[in-house]
């Protein structure tokens, strides 16, 4: 009894410090990868979210997938995704990352109609490319998620 | 025809080379038809020519006229300002078979990376003189084991690829889903 | 041009595979090093990764979705995609462009050359590893992004050409603001060079590195500001002008080799930040007598067929030279569209210019190139 509560609490604590400090390692294509750019700007300043554009998947614990995923690409994707220590989260950015976008499966006979079919996706972030305010927001979201879990050890099988 | 000194500069160092001369376009500028065969010989005297110095392939590209594809190559010169259009012409006896037309690589090494796109979008194989060095711009823009010349009209899109349905995603089993390394 | 010394390395050669995924590399690519020690001693570049069959979708569409397609061939640069689109377009229907038309298209080339110039900035900021330029360039950048905003309404994807003209009119204030901005950005010109361009941290990066010779200008065809900053004064603005470029008094900059040696990484930095003080001259410009009329061309009406034909246009992009082979067989889609991104040629060139640089130095050369591969992959 004694116990479970203090994992919980423990776990509460630790998801708190795990959402406020979401280092990202972002797969830049394109206009997405631009709209990143800027939120990392002074305008927007994305740091204080505690996000850090990081370049060692190792260290980060957040995967941002700006723009559209082709066939050739989904592979190195996966090990990238791969690479990352769990806990780790998914953004896709972008019309392109969440569904194919303008280059669906339709249209396109290279990409990848929309990055969970790779990978999985916590926040789905819509637009063509979505404004810097819409990304923020859905970080903000997915900061939502990880606070709300139940426990951080739920995550590490 | 003969009125023109180009095509009869031409006629006169590669005979049986021209087929037609049109103006491209609205544009001013001359295209010529050649026998397929011979571009890499007309290239030569093109670029070594005087009066011309066409040493700069600007732009090389294929397009499918009712089944024939026809590279268009679209010529400048850093020295003259000419400028001139070539093209040749090839039919595919299938959706799935390769065409073969001579490389003007020797000639313009920029041609490297546009030819290669087109022998992997369209199925036109430019097939090589003498090699001039060992390639080093490794330009595969569909994966591995791709079958079929996307660019072609008749391209049907793939079912599959490594695994994934080519559709949109279906929300029930995404997280089955793995793609093999 | 064969690469320093490879031969006699082949000894003990380190093999380093870096990307498609990696911080250093400007986008998705794969590079295959063989590494001596620091020295790279050879080096195979793959692209491909963002390859997304841009000229298929064009051809599953009616042509007025290709503007919106041409937008993504270079996301960062969007108008400039549009306007080789709308230029060959209107070669083939013989359509005019009423003059404040031309006006605008001007006003937003120039504005995204700018922008992507900064962008440039940025670019090699983050490969030297300085900080603060990153946010004083972002911060200015901004401010472009929103004069699209105001004038289109989108911050990158812009679709706003039309074939015959563009979309809407300017707003109210917008020439205005747009002769703020630039005179703001000629003030902060000041401030990046304070801080960046003369820096001898800076200086001592990118002097005599991995220059640019003629004889690789014409191997490769390389175009744009990398062969300007090479001394090769091709700008199509000039030399073929289009959209009345030629009535416009301007300078097109080459490189004068103040790093040491012409064509250098530092020659190429120099030259963006003259082409940005070239490029705000336009806009002063034009800014000064934007003609009064249509917007558009009233001949062409919504569901626009293009007649049967075909067509090259060239442009400058902020890159090079960009070209666009259109062609039409008079039914409601393009048959053919056909992009010459000047990514290519550059890409070409970095197997030559990679060879004997020290492996730290590869992302300030890879920058200084200003690869953009979305639109070499297309």
């Amino acid at each position: 009894m004694m116990g479970s509560f203090y994992l919980s609490t423990v776990g509460r604590v630790l998801n708190w410090a795990r959402s406020r400090s979401l280092w990202y390692v972002s797969t830049g294509t394109g206009c997405c990868a631009d709209e990143v750019l800027d939120c990392m700007g002074s305008r927007y300043d994305l740091e204080r979210f505690g996000c850090l554009p990081q370049v060692d998947p190792r260290q980060a614990d957040l995967l941002i997938v700006c723009g559209m995923v082709s066939y050739k690409a989904a592979p190195h994707l996966k090990s990238l995704y791969d690479t990352m220590l769990s806990p780790k989260y998914v953004l896709a950015v972008g019309a392109c990352a969440n569904c194919g976008g303008p280059f669906s499966p339709e249209f396109s006979y290279s990409v990848v109609g929309g990055v969970d079919q790779v990978i999985p996706v916590d926040v789905y972030v819509p637009g063509c490319p979505p404004r810097p305010e819409a990304i923020m927001n859905g970080l903000i979201a997915l900061q939502e998620k990880i606070s709300g879990q139940k426990s951080a050890y739920s995550e590490i099988e | 025809m003969d009125k023109n000194p180009l095509i009869a500069k031409l006629n006169k160092s590669v005979p049986g080379a021209v087929l037609e001369s049109r103006r491209f376009g609205r544009s001013g500028v001359t295209s010529i038809w050649l026998e397929a065969e011979t571009i890499a010989k007309v290239a030569k005297v093109l670029k070594s020519d005087a009066d011309l110095k066409l040493d700069w392939l600007e732009n090389l590209s294929v397009v499918e006229f009712e089944n024939v594809l026809v590279a268009t190559y679209f010529l400048a010169s850093s020295v003259t300002k000419q400028s001139l259009i070539l093209r040749i012409s090839a039919v595919p006896d299938s959706l799935m078979s390769r065409v073969y037309l001579p490389s003007t690589r020797a000639i313009w090494p920029m041609a490297e990376p546009m030819e290669k796109e087109a022998e992997e979008l369209f199925g036109v194989s430019f097939h090589l003189g003498p090699i001039l060095r060992e390639s080093e711009l490794k330009s595969n823009l569909l994966p591995e084991n791709w079958v079929g010349f996307p660019l072609r009209k008749g391209y049907v899109f793939p079912k599959e690829v490594y695994g994934l349905p080519h559709s949109r995603a279906e929300k029930k089993d995404l997280q089955k889903k793995v793609v093999p390394r | 041009m064969k690469s320093r010394n490879r031969d006699s390395y082949d000894s003990d050669l380190t093999l380093w595979e870096i990307g498609p995924y990696h911080g250093s590399l400007p986008a998705p690519m794969r590079m295959s090093l063989s590494l001596d020690g620091e020295i790279i001693a050879s080096c195979k570049v793959e692209t491909g990764f963002l390859h997304r069959g841009l000229e298929k979708t064009c051809e599953l569409h009616p042509w007025q979705a290709v503007i919106s397609y041409a937008d993504h061939l270079d996301p960062e640069v969007a108008v400039f995609g549009e306007l080789a689109v709308c230029l060959a377009v209107e070669e083939i229907g013989d359509i005019e462009i009423p003059p404040r038309a031309k006006s605008i298209r001007i006003i937003l080339c120039e504005l995204s050359r700018i922008s992507a110039h900064l962008t440039f900035i940025v670019r090699m900021a983050k490969a030297v590893g300085s900080e603060t330029i990153i946010h004083y360039v972002l911060r200015d950048r901004e401010k472009i992004l929103d004069l699209f905003e105001l004038l289109t309404g989108a911050r990158f994807s812009l679709n706003f050409l039309r074939f015959g003209g563009v979309n809407a009119d300017v707003t109210d204030g917008f020439i205005e603001r747009v002769l703020e901005v630039c005179e703001m950005i000629r003030i902060r010109m000041r401030e990046y060079n304070d801080l960046f361009t003369f820096n001898q941290g800076f200086l001592n990066r990118t002097s005599c590195l991995a220059v640019i010779s003629p004889e690789l200008i014409r191997t490769c065809g390389i175009t744009g500001p990398n062969s300007r900053a090479a001394g090769n004064p091709f700008d199509i603005r000039k030399n073929a002008a289009y959209l009345g470029y030629d009535e416009l008094d301007f300078e097109v900059p080459v490189g004068r080799g103040e790093g040491g040696s012409i064509g250098d990484v530092h020659d190429r930095f120099l030259l963006r930040l003259r082409e940005i003080t070239q490029s705000m001259e336009i806009l002063k410009q034009i800014a000064e007598a934007v003609p009064i009329g249509n917007y558009i061309n009233p001949n062409i009406e919504k569901g626009y067929v293009v007649p049967a034909g075909e067509a090259y246009s060239r442009i400058e992009s902020s890159r090079g030279l960009l070209g666009c082979h259109v062609v039409s067989d008079g039914k409601s889609n393009p048959s053919r569209i056909q992009f010459r991104p000047p990514t290519l040629a550059n890409l070409m060139a970095v197997s030559y210019l990679v060879p004997g640089i020290r492996i730290e130095d590869l992302p300030v050369v890879l920058s200084s190139l200003d690869l953009g591969i979305a639109e070499a992959d297309r």
